[in-house]
């Protein structure tokens, strides 16, 4: 508790909080429209963002939210009823392109080591107030943007197609949802790393899908695991002198066997 | 002597079978009315609708040298020009026979009938020409609208329905009352009474709570059938109701969709079953780039002379 009273360790506790409660709600958008190809392309397009932020001396999370945000529209654009086309090929051909273009902007522009390192597996140590402030704004808007239109998202999550063929607007929820999922990853990209966004987002939605639950409650229990998972693995990683991500994945992967073992003696 | 139809599972494989020699045995009809020639016979003329007089005569689906198929890529079909119900030409002399206002999709699987069909949702564009469902061509602004007046009900997926969100029975009928309850999504009274009725009417009362992963394919499909009816639809939209479903699903299938069509609510069907193809008035057929408005009799007829 004392060491909360430190600002580092206080807005790390506050960001690990508000992502904890919002982004698994994103995880499970991801998982439910099979957006899991589609992430490693947002996630590697946020990269060369914030290292294109790191070399023009921009902060790297305005710019790896703005690529994330550019990449969401790109998916909408590839996968809407116009071009019938779909995403994930295009992604996948983004994302190696996006790393290999970030690696040669590494050399050529003498990134720091260090800084490499953090783009790379996160540091929530080093968010400014201004990066918790998004963190907390971003995780607000899932949140309440999820409780008010959860039943036309279930709809589009559910079949796309059939929702919108009853009158929804199926086509501008599912560009919101891939915005915000984008957002999420970029945000996430500081936090625990473009390598570890998955911490956040999918491991505590995979524990609670497992549990096999409906919608609202899987939500819910979603919500529940991330706010668990990041802080365990906060404290975790104080206890033992241990990077702040990774601990997270440990305590995140516990957590989804964990709830795998039980849904499964649950069947039994 | 001509094998009957029996209305069995396998009498969709031999109605498959014979659809693809059709294109030269059936007589070319007309497409337009005022391209309809005098030696049609009466058999062939339908009788509007009771509310329905000559003058105020609205089709339900009409295109106009349409082409549809994906973007980037040939046409399906082109040349599509055909007006549903046909109106009448002769109404004096019509013989009274019952309309349904049901009108069949029919032909060869990849001939366009489910391109059509997400064409008339406005799922796809067409790639020339005009379309129009209830008087609204399905390009202008005003078809999100209409859109809430239809029931579409898509194919039964072969791999099942086990994908990743689970939603109880009831929460997926309830996504049927969403075009009318705009984007909160929030329920009244109203819509909460046109769920159950819905629920109740497809024999899901004792599922209602059970999640739709958990289902059959012939208990998922039935779930469907009540979403649409929960919007309460001025058209239902069928794309093959009975696929992947065995015999027993098959006829539950086609009792319901006989019970929806007493409602007199127009329902637009592709299929290949021969039970349903029975309902309808007219039917669409599909072949070798075309398509072509006929006579449901006309068609059976030549199929039974096949």
């Amino acid at each position: 508790m004392e060491l909360l009273k430190i600002p580092a360790f206080g807005r790390a506790f506050v960001a690990l909080f508000a992502s904890g409660m919002a982004f698994p709600i994103l995880g499970i958008y991801i998982l439910s429209l099979d957006l899991i190809p589609v992430r490693f392309g947002v996630m590697h397009l946020s990269l060369l963002g914030a290292t294109i932020g790191l070399i023009v001396g921009i902060d790297p999370i305005f710019l790896a939210v703005l690529f994330s945000i550019g990449a969401g529209f790109a998916v909408s654009a590839l996968s809407s009823r116009k071009t019938g086309g779909d995403s994930g090929g295009a992604m996948a051909l983004l994302m190696t392109a996006s790393l290999g273009i970030v690696f040669i902007l590494f050399y050529k522009a003498n990134v720091h080591a260090i800084e490499a390192f953090n783009l790379f597996w996160g540091n929530v140590l080093a968010l400014d107030r201004t990066e918790v402030l998004l963190v907390i704004i971003v995780s607000a808007l899932i949140l309440t943007g999820t409780a008010r239109y959860l039943r036309p998202i279930s709809a589009v999550l559910f079949d796309k197609e059939t929702a919108f063929a009853f009158g929804l607007p199926s086509g501008i929820i599912h560009t919101a949802i891939l915005i915000i999922v984008c957002v999420g990853i970029g945000l996430g990209i500081r936090i625990t790393g473009a390598l570890m966004v998955d911490a956040v987002t999918l491991l505590p939605a995979l524990a609670a899908q497992s549990l096999k639950k409906n919608f609202r409650p899987t939500l819910l229990l979603a919500s529940v695991f991330g706010v668990c998972i990041n802080l365990l693995g906060f404290a975790l990683a104080i206890l033992l002198d241990l990077p702040t991500s990774p601990a997270i994945i440990v305590v995140g992967t516990v957590v989804v066997l964990g709830c795998k073992l039980l849904s499964h003696l649950g069947q039994q | 002597m001509k094998k009957p139809f029996s209305g069995k599972a396998g009498d969709s494989l031999v109605l498959r079978t014979i659809i693809k020699e059709l294109g030269q045995a059936l007589p070319r009809m007309t497409d337009r009315p005022e391209q309809q020639t005098a030696s049609q016979s009466n058999e062939q003329m339908h009788v509007q609708m009771p509310t329905q007089s000559a003058q105020d005569y609205q089709p339900i689906l009409s295109a106009k040298n349409l082409s549809i198929g994906y973007r980037y890529a040939l046409p399906i079909v082109s040349g599509m020009c055909f007006d549903f119900p046909t109106p009448l030409t002769d109404s004096a002399t019509a013989l009274h026979k019952k309309r349904n206002n049901i009108l069949g999709f029919v032909g060869p699987n990849g001939a366009g009938k489910t391109t059509f069909l997400k064409t008339c949702i406005g799922l796809l564009y067409p790639l020339s020409g005009e379309l129009r469902l209830l008087c609204t061509d399905t390009m202008s602004s005003t078809f999100r609208e209409t859109r809430k007046k239809l029931a579409y009900i898509p194919q039964n997926k072969p791999e099942g329905n086990s994908g990743q969100l689970r939603i109880s029975v009831r929460e997926a009928v309830s996504f049927g009352r969403l075009g009318k309850c705009g984007l909160t999504g929030r329920f009244g009274p109203e819509d909460r009474c046109a769920v159950e009725a819905a629920i109740a009417r497809c024999g899901l009362e004792s599922l209602a709570n059970i999640a739709v992963q958990d289902l059959s394919g012939g208990q998922f499909q039935r779930v469907s059938i009540a979403r649409a009816i929960a919007a309460e639809p001025a058209v239902y939209l069928f794309d093959e109701p009975g696929s992947y479903l065995d015999q027993e699903g098959q006829m539950a299938m086609q009792s319901l969709i006989r019970s929806l069509s007493e409602s007199n609510t127009p329902l637009i069907l592709v299929t290949h079953d021969r039970i349903l193809i029975e309902l309808c008035d007219e039917v669409l057929f599909f072949e070798k780039g075309m398509a072509r408005l006929l006579e449901t009799s006309t068609f059976l007829a030549s199929i039974d002379e096949i």
